[in-house]
C-alpha cells in the first residue's frame, strides 16, 4: 500500500514561515558582511574629509590615475586628515559620482578645489539604466539618498518599479557582492592549467576593451551626436552643488590621459575636436575650467590596460597635473595646496 | 548489502526531494515535517540565489 503525501493548510503556513525565517537570515548576513563594499568605504571617506581643500571625484580613470599624496602631501604638525582626497568610484556613472560629492560637502564645508577626471562621452551622454545594470560600486543609488539619485537617471516603469522594491532588501540591493564572489571562483577554477591572465586592481586587463568603441566609425557617429548634447543632468547638478557650496572653490573637469591607442585611434580625429570644442564651451558658460589631460602621457608602459593608468603613470600625472595648475597659465588655480 | 541499501535509500531521498518520486523512502525525517520542508525549501532558494548571477557582465570584479 503507498503512503500518500498530503500536505495541509497549517502545514504548508509552518513550511512558508520557516522558509521565509531562512531568508530573512539571509537578507541579515547579507547586510552585514556588505557592511564595507567598495562604495561604502568611499562614502566614509567622503565623510572623514573634513577639511580636504582638494576633492577628486570621478570614476576608475580618476580613482588609478589621481594620487592625493603626491599632489597634496599631509602636513602632520598642521593637521591629520590630508589635504587632497580621491572619492572616486570604479565602475560608476555621473550620478553615483554625484551622490558621493554630496556626501562630502555636507562634512566638508570648505573645499577649495574640485577635479572632476572624465573620459569620452562622460559628461553629455544620458545616464540610462535597468536593474541589470545597477550591480558592483552602483549599488551606492539603492541606499544613498536612492530618492533623489532617482531623478537623474532614466529607467523603463518595469525597471522603476523594481528599483523601489529591490532597494529595501539588502539581498537583492547588494546582490553582486555575493555573486563577485562566486564568479572569482568561476575564474579561479577556470583558471587551473591555463596560462596566467594579465590582472590589475580592477579585474581582468582584458576586459576593459570592451569598454571602448567597436571602431572609429562608431565613435565618431557618437561624437557628431554628442557635439547636438547638453550635459547630462547628474553633471549639471555637480557643477551647481559645487558653485552652491562655497563660492570659493574652483572647478576643474580633466580629460583624464588615456592610452596611446585610444588616443590615435579616437581622439586624433576631427569629430572629437568638435565634440572637445563643444563640451568647452558648455563648461566654460558654467565657469568651469576644462584641461585635456588626454596626451600627457604618451607611454604605452604607464597604464596597466586599455583605459587606467599605473602606479608610475598616476604618479607621473599628479605631478604634472600639479605643476601646471599651479602656474600662471592656470591663473595659481593649485596654490590652495602650497 | 548495507551499503547499496544507504545508496538506494540516497537516491530514492534525493529522487523524493527533487520531485521526481511521489512517497519518500521510509526513515526520511523531512518527510512529515514541515519546518524542516521550510530549511529545506529556504535553503534552495539560498543556493539559487548565490548562483542565479552568472549571467552578468563584471568587468570591474576587484575594484
Amino acid at each position: 500500500m503507498s503512503r500518500q503525501m498530503s500536505i495541509g493548510g497549517s502545514q504548508f503556513r509552518v513550511t512558508a514561515l520557516t522558509c521565509l525565517v531562512i531568508l530573512a537570515a539571509g537578507n541579515l548576513a547579507v547586510k552585514r558582511l556588505t557592511a564595507h563594499t567598495v562604495s561604502r568605504r568611499v562614502l566614509d571617506e567622503a565623510r572623514n574629509a573634513t577639511s580636504a581643500s582638494v576633492v577628486a571625484i570621478g570614476n576608475s580613470l580618476v580613482r588609478a590615475g589621481f594620487v592625493p599624496e603626491v599632489f597634496a602631501p599631509a602636513q602632520p604638525s598642521f593637521s591629520n586628515t590630508p589635504k587632497a582626497v580621491n572619492l572616486a568610484l570604479g565602475a560608476s556613472s555621473p550620478v553615483e559620482q554625484l551622490q558621493i560629492l554630496r556626501e562630502a560637502f555636507r562634512s566638508n564645508s570648505n573645499p577649495r578645489l574640485l577635479i572632476y577626471g572624465f573620459y569620452d562621452f562622460q559628461l553629455t551622454d544620458p545616464v540610462v539604466f535597468s536593474n541589470a545594470d545597477i550591480i558592483g560600486n552602483r549599488d551606492i543609488l539603492y541606499y544613498q539618498e536612492p530618492e533623489f539619485a532617482r531623478g537623474y537617471f532614466q529607467m523603463t516603469r518595469h525597471d522603476s518599479a523594481a528599483f523601489e522594491v529591490m532597494r529595501r532588501f539588502p539581498m537583492l540591493y547588494e546582490r553582486s557582492a555575493v555573486w563577485a564572489k562566486v564568479e572569482l571562483l568561476r575564474r579561479y577554477l577556470g583558471q587551473q592549467g591555463m596560462p596566467a591572465e594579465s590582472r590589475n586592481q580592477f579585474g581582468r586587463t582584458a576586459d576593459f576593451t570592451l569598454l571602448e568603441a567597436k571602431s572609429r566609425e562608431e565613435f565618431e557617429q557618437h561624437c557628431f551626436r554628442a557635439s547636438q548634447a547638453e550635459l547630462n543632468a547628474p553633471v549639471a547638478r555637480m557643477i551647481g552643488e559645487a558653485q552652491a557650496h562655497s563660492r570659493g572653490l574652483r572647478v576643474v573637469f580633466i580629460l583624464m590621459p588615456l592610452p596611446p591607442r585610444h588616443v590615435e585611434m579616437f581622439y586624433d580625429t576631427e569629430a572629437w575636436a568638435g565634440y572637445q570644442r563643444h563640451i568647452e564651451q558648455l563648461l566654460r558658460a558654467r565657469g568651469v575650467q576644462y584641461v585635456d589631460a588626454s596626451r600627457w602621457i604618451p607611454e604605452a608602459d604607464k597604464f596597466g590596460d586599455a583605459l587606467h593608468l599605473s602606479d608610475r603613470g598616476a604618479e607621473e600625472f599628479t605631478r604634472r597635473l600639479l605643476a601646471e595648475c599651479a602656474g600662471p597659465a592656470w591663473s595659481n588655480l593649485c596654490s590652495v595646496v602650497r | 548489502m548495507t551499503t547499496m541499501k544507504l545508496l538506494t535509500w540516497l537516491t530514492q531521498s534525493l529522487e523524493f526531494l527533487g520531485g521526481s518520486r511521489d512517497n519518500p523512502p521510509a526513515g526520511l525525517p523531512a518527510a512529515a515535517n514541515p519546518v524542516l520542508w521550510g530549511v529545506w525549501w529556504g535553503a534552495l532558494c539560498l543556493l539559487i540565489y548565490v548562483f542565479c548571477g552568472q549571467s552578468s557582465k563584471f568587468i570591474y570584479i576587484d575594484f
